[in-house]
């Protein structure tokens, strides 16, 4: 159980991840022009950086897994990261062949695979370690309709929603088991998130973005006398008072519930029973 | 009035999604609003990927077989192996992992199967394992890797081989899927 924990704790660090391969990237853009941010990019320049983001993910998991361990594990997971940030810095400096030789020989946990790939594969894995810095912590795909907690994990918003229905009494980040709520996650909206979809018309719906409504109009106008005159009739019985009837004045009335809303289903069901009872009463006054 | 009130009860549904314009027409949908179509395919993309990151980059002493994963994706057989310097040290072990369609919000059924399961004092002789999150402390941003780190670790905590001391009576009468079994986590020690 200890171990578990550790092992959740220790993800936030994944933020920092992304500034790796950018120091690089920049490093190659020199040469290829401006499109730094174009995913099909096949040069054999970028592979030195290109395989820096996988690595230092998997630098990440080595040393998320070894808080779990004790002894050499911990050790061998500190001589990797230092490895490999070491090789990352090289990078830039070197050329692209030989940097691709340093890190893939410095780091320990590099498969032996790795170096042997084509660019192709590079490409692949460069896409996919750029992608898992955006995934949702729930599906592992890259978050759609996404939604950050207020301690900073990333979901999508129907895995979370799903997840606070799960267990709808005791709603926690799955990642750091924090308290997370439907009004404390924020949405992420992408630049180009207003082309597509409105998100809200989706199920479940994502919660929008805080921005409070004005006050509503009050919804019913009076009878002329401005709005703070009524008049209202009625026959007490007699523990509750003798007359119900009553004359105010300088009290407006409550506004009424706003359409659609499950208040104003109430209040027209409620107006329509006191109506049906009203005419009882007056039927039964009338014939009895 | 009876008729009102049925009437009220069938709009509430409607009106719950507040500010929600009219949605628009959605086939297949659950029962909590969800495409069943979506779902059913996203648990098996993820066991999916967490199949290719677990044969990629293994945890330490941990291989799948992906010949039972091959026939079933539902059923894992995971081999683990008992660390160096610990009380399980040369032990070969194997995890059955079974993973239901409301995984990862649902945890997967994890028990050790085969010839030798490990005696520790949260292992029950009929391979069932007492760890916290298999059940209430599960979270879908646990993996099959986590689980796995997880019960290695409380292996490796171990510090005297023996069983759970309501092993016998816990065998003969618990339900064969531990998820059933109401576990009290009482001890933090291992």
């Amino acid at each position: 159980m200890e171990a578990a924990t550790a092992t959740l704790v220790s993800e936030p660090q994944l933020a920092t991840a992304p500034e790796l391969p950018s120091t690089s990237s920049n490093a190659g853009s020199n040469e290829n022009g401006s499109d730094n941010n174009a995913m099909e990019r096949v040069d054999t320049d970028n592979i030195g950086w290109a395989k820096s983001p996988t690595e230092s993910t998997s630098e990440l998991r080595h040393r998320s897994t070894s808080y779990s361990f004790t002894g050499s594990a911990l050790a061998s997971g500190n001589i990797a990261d230092l490895n490999g940030t070491a090789a990352n810095e090289v990078n830039p400096s070197s050329s692209s062949s030989s940097s691709t030789k340093t890190t893939a020989g410095a780091s320990a946990s590099a498969s032996a695979s790795a170096t042997t790939t084509g660019s192709n594969s590079n490409d692949n894995e460069k896409e996919q370690s750029e992608e898992s810095l955006y995934e949702c912590n729930i599906c592992l795909d890259t978050a759609k309709d996404a939604v950050v907690s207020m301690c900073g994990h990333l979901f999508c918003w129907p895995c979370l929603h799903q997840w606070l229905q799960t267990r709808p009494n005791r709603k926690l980040c799955p990642v750091c088991k924090a308290a997370v709520d439907k009004d404390k996650v924020i949405p992420l909206y992408g630049r180009n998130s207003t082309r597509q979809e409105d998100p809200r018309n989706k199920v479940p719906p994502r919660p929008a973005g805080q921005r409070s409504e004005p006050e509503p109009a009050p919804g019913f106008p009076g009878f002329g006398f401005g709005d703070s005159f009524h008049v209202s009739f009625g026959i007490g019985a007699f523990p509750f008072g003798f007359f119900t009837s009553s004359l105010n004045f300088g009290e407006p009335r409550p506004a009424a519930a706003n359409r659609g809303t499950t208040q104003y289903d109430d209040e027209q069901t409620l107006s329509r029973l006191f109506l049906y009872l009203a005419f009882l009463c007056i039927g039964w006054l009338l014939f009895a | 009035m009876l008729k009102l009130f049925k009437k009220s009860k069938d709009k509430i549904p409607k009106s719950e999604i507040i500010n929600e314009p009219k949605e628009p027409q959605k086939p297949a949908v659950s029962k909590c609003g969800k495409p069943l179509l979506l779902d059913n395919s996203r648990w098996e993309r993820r066991l999916h990927k967490e199949l290719m990151s677990l044969i990629k980059e293994p945890p330490p002493g941990v291989t799948v077989d992906t010949e039972s994963v091959q026939q079933n994706l539902s059923e894992w057989k995971i081999n683990i192996k008992g660390f160096e310097g610990t009380l399980y040290e040369g032990e070969d072990f194997q995890l059955l992992f079974k993973f239901n369609n409301k995984y990862p919000f649902d945890s997967p059924e994890v028990t050790f199967i085969g010839s030798n399961i490990p005696v520790h004092p949260h292992v029950y002789s009929n391979g069932h394992i007492c760890l916290s999150i298999l059940t209430e402390d599960w979270s879908p941003a646990l993996s099959v890797q986590s689980v796995c780190l997880s019960i290695a670790s409380m292996l490796s905590s171990c510090r005297e081989k023996k069983r759970p001391p309501d092993n016998t009576l816990y065998v003969k009468t618990c339900n064969k899927n531990p998820k059933k079994t109401k576990w009290w986590y009482h001890d933090d020690s291992v």
